[in-house]
């Protein structure tokens, strides 16, 4: 399973709740990847949730690794097939379990994310 | 421990010995008097609010002297970035509290000390930086909440303090010692002050040679012996020794201001960072003054509060659409960002000092503070005209409760149907509490005095903007070529 550290912006005036649109991408890409805090051993890529399109979360930490960004709601539907595309790649050859991805990631696409933009 | 959390602190405040007296008798136990407890849980916020993973990018910061993680408010600027996320936490906290949260006041004492101590020693061959250095390791390793003490009562205003009839009205050095020295006077206004660890005292003026004995800046703990506080009143204050919570509009959180006396004080060397170098009192005054003027970026949060308060009072009376409403609430939202724009510019512009220390754009910072001694007021008059005349005249919580009166007051201040007169109560409490109850205290007064009367920054604002740039660049359009 991947390791997705999640590195928050400071959420001083965001455009949207943050922590309830996390919680949503938990629980659509349990079992396929693993969140974990951004300075925690061994991740494989980051997860930065900006509350605005400023997006000033400070990144210097993880430079290194692979970061994907979310600024709006709108950007939670990418990230997640993104993420989901990334734990399968991770598993080729395991066609069985490739198989059952797929399918999820279309799932995914059905189920709008909840949480939205004060903007939209 | 380097960054405490709420619970920490609470229980590193019940280890002090402070002399505190309230309403005329001195209080035994603290942090659990009903009027102070709020307050306490306002700079427990810090706390808490830095243990979040969605906060403690703003939250926290890295120690430049011990490279570790730190709370925000212990820590010295050290870049242009760091200072724009000083603003963006005085607001992220104001909105989080509606209130003064207390904690600003003592880290931005700690910069300004950062950089005048260092620009003593330069002139004056003294050794006030490193001391400053250790002071500060101790602050932020025991993560410690630091009263900045500036303001004397200051007797006749129009005299500096050595002519002053009472030679204690700006507190001063009486004695020195081989050990230390002994301070005599007081500082008034004290935001925070009994939820405090430390108390920082600077000068409040400018001064001259003759002020010399006044130009002293030191730290001590805040139980240290000899200091007394007497608690200021805020209007509506006894409502939270009342039964229920409603009628206090903010049912959470608090601040509070008190006046400290230093009765014949001792202070160890180690903790002295000015005594007897009168030519930078200004000097701090101004340092100190310039990112205090940032940290009304708060006000901007407790604006946050009131604009959805105000909002939502509107849409509880179902007049929400009316075209008037929707225009006073864009007013208050365009006065909000303006302050917003003033906090990060200042923020924004400022620049390295020789000590490494960052500190901000002063004449920006003084535009803020400026427009902050006057939009809080006009956005308080616009909600209390969308709030309607029922914010001051409706009767208490323990009316709603009783039957004989709750079914009348159920029934004749339900407003749009579908809103409990409870609901409707409460939001109403919320925006008199903010406009003249106790967070009045912060959002107004406070915005009016603190940090400076509105003089000192149009003094500041006459001395900074550069005059012939301005007139070059007018006579230069209109062809008038004499020097
Ligand atoms: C809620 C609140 C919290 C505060 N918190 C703190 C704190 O934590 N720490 C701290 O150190 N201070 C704090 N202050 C103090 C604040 O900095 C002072 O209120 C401010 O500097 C003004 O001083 P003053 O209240 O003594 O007003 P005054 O000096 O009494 O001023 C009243 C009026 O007289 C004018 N005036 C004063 N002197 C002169 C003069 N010489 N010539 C001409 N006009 C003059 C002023 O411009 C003003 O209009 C706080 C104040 C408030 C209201």
């Amino acid at each position: 399973m991947r390791r997705v550290g999640i590195k928050y912006c400071g959420g001083c005036n965001p455009d949207y709740d943050r922590v309830a649109l996390v919680e949503e991408l938990k629980n659509r890409l349990a079992g396929y990847v693993e969140f974990v805090p951004y300075d925690a051993e061994n991740i494989d890529m980051v997860l930065a949730v900006e509350g605005c399109q400023t997006a000033c979360a400070d990144l210097s930490s993880v430079k290194k690794l692979e970061v994907y960004i979310i600024k709006a709601p709108g950007d939670a539907e990418k990230t997640a097939e993104g993420l989901k595309e990334k734990a399968m790649k991770a598993f080729e050859g395991a066609i069985h379990f490739s198989c059952r991805l797929r399918s999820s990631i279309s799932d995914i696409r059905m189920t709008p994310f909840s949480v939205k933009s004060h903007l939209n | 421990m380097s960054l405490m959390n709420a619970e920490q602190y609470e229980e590193s405040l019940r280890e002090l010995n402070l002399v505190v007296y309230m309403f005329g008798r001195r209080l035994e136990n603290i942090v659990d008097d009903p009027i102070i407890r709020p307050s306490m849980a306002a700079v427990a916020k810090t706390y808490e609010m830095a243990h979040r993973p969605e906060h403690e990018d703003i939250m926290t910061a890295t120690s430049h002297i011990t490279g570790k993680k730190i709370n925000r408010f212990t820590h010295i600027h050290q870049s242009v970035n760091d200072l724009v996320k000083k603003s963006k936490m005085g607001r992220l906290l104001g909105r989080e509290t509606g209130c003064c949260f207390q904690r600003c006041v003592g880290v931005d004492t700690l910069n300004a000390l950062s950089i005048v101590t260092y620009d003593i020693d330069q002139e004056k061959g003294t050794g006030y930086y490193q001391r400053f250095l250790r002071y500060l390791e101790y602050v932020q390793e025991n993560d410690l909440t630091c009263d900045g003490a500036m303001t004397d009562p200051k007797g006749d205003r129009s005299l500096p303090p050595h002519k002053q009839a009472d030679p204690d009205h700006y507190l001063h050095v009486v004695e020195k010692r081989e050990d230390g020295i002994v301070v005599k006077g007081a500082k008034a206004h004290q935001t925070g002050a009994v939820n405090s660890h430390e108390i920082i005292v600077m000068p409040t003026i400018a001064m001259r040679e003759g002020d010399r004995d006044y130009a002293v800046s030191f730290a001590l703990p805040s139980d240290a012996d000899g200091i007394i506080y007497i608690m200021g009143r805020q209007s509506c204050d006894t409502r939270k020794l009342e039964a229920g919570l409603l009628d206090r509009g903010n049912i959470v959180f608090g601040g509070h201001e008190a006046l400290v006396v230093f009765d014949n004080v001792f202070v160890p060397w180690q903790r002295v960072f000015m005594c007897g170098e009168y030519e930078f009192a200004g000097k701090l005054v101004a340092q100190f003054a310039a990112y205090h003027r940032q940290s009304y970026a708060c006000k901007v949060g407790v604006g946050d509060v009131l604009i959805g308060a105000a909002q939502t009072a509107a849409e509880y009376n179902n007049v929400a659409g009316a075209s008037h409403i929707k225009d006073k609430v864009i007013e208050m939202n365009h006065l909000n960002e303006t302050l917003y724009c003033g906090c990060i510019a200042c923020a924004s512009e400022g620049h390295k000092e020789p000590s490494g220390t960052y500190a901000v754009n002063t004449l920006l910072a003084n535009v803020h503070k400026q427009n902050v001694t006057r939009f809080p007021y006009e956005m308080a008059r616009l909600a209390q005209d969308i709030a309607g005349g029922l914010m001051v005249t409706m009767p208490s919580e323990s009316d709603l409760k009783a039957p004989e009166t709750g079914k009348w007051i159920e029934k004749y201040f339900r407003a749009k149907n579908d809103v409990s007169a409870v609901n409707r109560m409460r939001i109403l409490r919320l925006i008199e509490n903010i406009t003249l109850g106790t967070a009045a205290v912060g959002y107004l007064t406070e915005s009016m005095h603190g940090a400076g009367s509105p003089q000192a920054q149009r003094i500041m604002i006459s001395r900074l903007v550069n005059m012939l740039e301005k007139q070059k660049a007018a006579q230069k359009l209109c062809g008038i070529e004499e020097k």
